[in-house]
């Protein structure tokens, strides 16, 4: 009888222990050496006598602070038996940053207790990556900092783009296809944001956003996970006028909602050969931005001439006036 | 008097044929003038699915076919008929989804003494090979 009632009782015994106490979790991100950074932080206590008090203390340590400088200070009380998680955040300022190896000393004092978790930080790599052909991978070095759970663990950025050509070729003019796009990231892939940009031409895209680029019109886009793989979409819905084809961000009267970015119908002499960006803001841990060009350039028309398009109308006599059945009388 | 009488006649036939001719060169010339572009943009773009071949947008066809022949045949004729026919060139059925890459256009017009112009023409999309 004991010995079925074991794995329960092991079960219920597992169920009913306390999560460990001490350091539970940090966030360091790479460092800047500017910008004031958040991090986020969470220590776990159980109170054995009343009104005993906890004293968090973080002091960073580098070649300016060759002895450590406190960046934090905070005492909080419990009474016996309460268990509680302190979660705090800190503002680092980003003058105390020095270049190299920053470490965190995360302490606590208290009745019995002195526990420190010790945290090798590395300023931020401030960068812009133009992904091309020959420049299609991304490698940085260790410099995001993270306890979870108790686990400590150190991350990188590390991207390989696919696809990134400095012409995207598509076989004729009828929208713009990023599918042949794709990165992969050695962790959940951050962003602020992702703009794709197209080079004005007439006024052929002034539906568009404006873009801190004057001669570029932006269109928002997001990335997609699949299977490891992000890929880009439009963040929002756009809108086509059937006729032109000419594009809009925003609804508009005899506008229909499409998910396709549609090139504007008959200009396709000047249109075969765009210029385009897409930029992506504070990309990964590092927060670096990635822009890419590249010219998107349609082989064929899309309808026209059956040398240079990829449809056309041929036309055949027919004398076959039996499958004609409906005819409609119309008045000049 | 006679002679008078088969003159006018005979003019009065020049005239007829004359103008017989021009109403049937000018309508046979609207229709195989038929622009192309009026086919072109009836070809479905913004609706058309990923796997779908290209197909014409029916309702647009017919009212752009329509508005050219009212507008070019309107010094020959008062009316005219015109017919639409739709088929698939590689002979798929598409009776349910209703998209077809081929067309029959066919036109009837009254000439005179109960003649008559009729003619068709067929307009498919083809590929560019």
């Amino acid at each position: 009888m004991n010995f079925f009632c074991l794995p329960l009782l092991l079960l219920a015994i597992g169920k009913s222990a306390p999560p460990k106490l001490g350091w539970k979790s940090f966030i360091i991100y790479p460092l800047s050496m500017v910008e004031t950074q958040e991090i986020n932080f969470v220590y776990s206590a159980l109170a054995t006598v009343n009104n005993q008090a906890y004293l968090l203390k973080i002091t960073l340590q580098n070649i300016r602070y060759p002895q450590g400088v406190l960046v934090f200070q905070n005492t909080e009380y419990l009474n016996k038996g309460i268990r509680k998680d302190f979660k705090r955040v800190f503002f680092l300022d980003g003058l105390a940053v020095a270049e190299g190896m920053n470490t965190f000393y995360f302490s606590c004092e208290s009745t019995g207790i002195y526990d420190v978790e010790e945290a090798e930080a590395y300023p931020r790599v401030e960068t812009t990556f133009y992904p091309n052909e020959d420049n299609y991978f991304l490698s940085l070095p260790y410099n995001y900092v993270e306890l979870k759970n108790g686990v400590y663990t150190s991350k990188r950025d590390r991207f390989i783009f696919h696809g990134f050509t400095s012409v995207i070729e598509d076989e004729y003019y009828y929208y713009l296809d990023l599918s042949s796009l794709w990165f992969e990231s050695e962790n959940p892939f951050e962003y602020d944001s992702i703009s794709l940009l197209i080079r004005r031409s007439g006024t052929l895209y002034n539906l568009l956003s404006y873009s801190t680029f004057l001669d570029y019109r932006l269109v928002p886009l997001n990335v997609i996970e699949v299977s490891s793989q992000y890929r880009f979409a439009f963040a929002s819905p756009l809108y086509v006028e059937p006729n032109s084809l000419l594009m809009s961000v925003t609804p508009r009267n005899g506008f229909l909602e499409t998910t396709k970015f549609f090139f504007p119908r008959n200009y396709y002499s000047s249109e075969k050969d765009i210029d385009m960006r897409i930029i992506i803001r504070k990309a990964g841990y590092n927060q670096f931005d990635i822009q890419y060009n590249f010219i998107y350039f349609s082989n064929l028309r899309y309808i026209g001439d059956c040398r240079n398009s990829q449809y056309c109308i041929m036309t055949s006599s027919t004398s076959s006036f039996d499958n004609l059945t409906d005819w409609e009388v119309v008045d000049t | 008097m006679i002679n008078v009488w088969i003159c006018f006649t005979v003019l009065g036939i020049m005239l007829s044929g004359f103008s017989f001719s021009i109403r049937l060169s000018g309508i046979n010339r609207t229709f195989y003038l038929l622009p192309r572009g009026i086919l072109e943009t009836a070809v479905m773009i913004i609706d058309r699915e990923e796997n779908d071949k290209p197909y014409y947008d029916q309702q647009y066809l017919k009212e752009a076919v329509k508005q050219y022949f009212v507008s070019n045949l309107k010094p020959y004729t008062d009316n005219f008929e015109v017919a639409f026919s739709y088929f698939d060139k590689d002979g798929e059925d598409n009776v349910f989804s209703g998209k077809y890459d081929g067309v029959i256009i066919g036109l009837k017009v009254d000439l005179m003494l109960g003649f008559k112009y009729q003619n068709s023409l067929a307009f498919t999309i083809g590929q560019h090979e």
